[in-house]
């Protein structure tokens, strides 16, 4: 038995699916017959129900035309399109971060040499 | 076709299809020569007792003359048989290079090109097989290394305290340890269940250490 390829399958069925959106409202089912001391598969599990919730609301929110239904239900067209999804997202990041310090060294570069400081001597009181 | 008949065939399909007991508790189940067994996920203190008893058997083994560490046997692997077990680990992380190469061409194939996706995945089938086949020749290489010896005993004692065989007593299920103690478990012949027990329960255990 491919262990990884059936904790996907039930991951990804609609049964799993709607337990974990459910819980996600606050309405608590109970997941496993355990309560605490989960197994490595039920961690595994559970990181896939979320990662196929997360796929699922992408392919509803129209996020990417590369993503379908059909590369949902195959493993590695989904590997594939987490792989892109994630490098899409550093690349946002590092996007963002680079014109935050771009602003940051604009924002130095003005103060040093265009702004003036005038120093205004107050009484107070007399 | 009764719905009894229709059900059983659901039930066999979802059964084909699908395994919730893997996920169902923190055990899972098998069977040698028509007798069910189980290994349980260890609880806390379990695992305390494995990693005492793992601690002791390596200070036993770095004193024993006969063994050596991981670092040694890299190098006298290098020296001897010209073997570079640290060269062979980082061709090892190239393949996770290859793989996301593979992952950039299969992302951006249309549903309706399945000659290419199957390329694609023929690729993908051909990349993990080969890194199969180095993480067997690291693994061979290191077995002798102290630190892999004494994570096989950390394995060893859980398997002999997890592994559960099921007795049958009237209207009850009864579960059994299969070995009274590490020592039956050490000075027993090697079986299927022990083989199955390590197996199931290095599943079991995996994302958790």
């Amino acid at each position: 038995m491919n262990f990884e390829k059936e904790i996907r399958k039930l991951a990804r069925s609609n049964y799993w699916q709607t337990i974990y959106n459910a819980n996600k409202e606050n309405v608590n089912l109970q997941l496993f017959d355990n309560k605490s001391n989960l197994s490595g598969p039920q961690l595994v599990f559970l990181q896939w129900v979320q990662t196929y919730y997360s796929l699922y609301t992408d392919l509803a929110q129209k996020e990417s035309q590369l993503l379908t239904e059909a590369v949902i239900e195959d493993d590695e067209r989904a590997n594939a399109y987490l792989a892109y999804r994630r490098k899409k997202l550093e690349l946002e990041f590092f996007k963002y971060q680079k014109e935050k310090q771009q602003e940051e060294l604009k924002r130095k570069h003005h103060f040093k040499h265009e702004g003036k400081v005038s120093l205004i001597d107050v009484n107070v009181g007399e | 076709m009764s719905i009894a008949h229709v059900k059983e065939m659901v039930d066999e399909m979802q059964n084909d299809f699908l395994h919730p007991e893997l996920i169902q508790d923190n055990k899972l189940h098998f069977t040698v020569d028509g007798k069910i067994y189980r290994v349980r996920m260890p609880n806390q203190l379990e695992l305390l007792e494995a990693e005492q008893k793992k601690n002791a058997y390596q200070v036993m083994l770095l004193k024993s003359e006969n063994s050596i560490t991981l670092k040694k046997l890299k190098k006298l692997l290098k020296e001897s048989q010209d073997i570079d077990v640290d060269e062979l680990e980082k061709d090892l992380k190239a393949y996770e290079e290859k793989v996301l190469k593979v992952y950039d061409k299969l992302v951006k194939r249309h549903d309706d090109d399945k000659e290419g996706i199957e390329s694609d995945k023929a690729e993908l089938g051909v990349l993990k097989k080969e890194r199969n086949e180095l993480i067997d020749e690291i693994s061979k290489h290191t077995t002798p290394a102290i630190e892999v010896q004494s994570e096989n005993y950390f394995m060893s004692y859980l398997t002999s305290v997890c592994t559960e065989k099921n007795v049958e007593k009237e209207n009850e299920i009864v579960w059994e340890k299969v070995w009274n103690t590490f020592d039956n478990y050490l000075t027993c012949e090697d079986s299927s269940v022990k083989y199955y027990g390590m197996g199931y329960l290095t599943h079991l255990m995996m994302s958790i250490r």
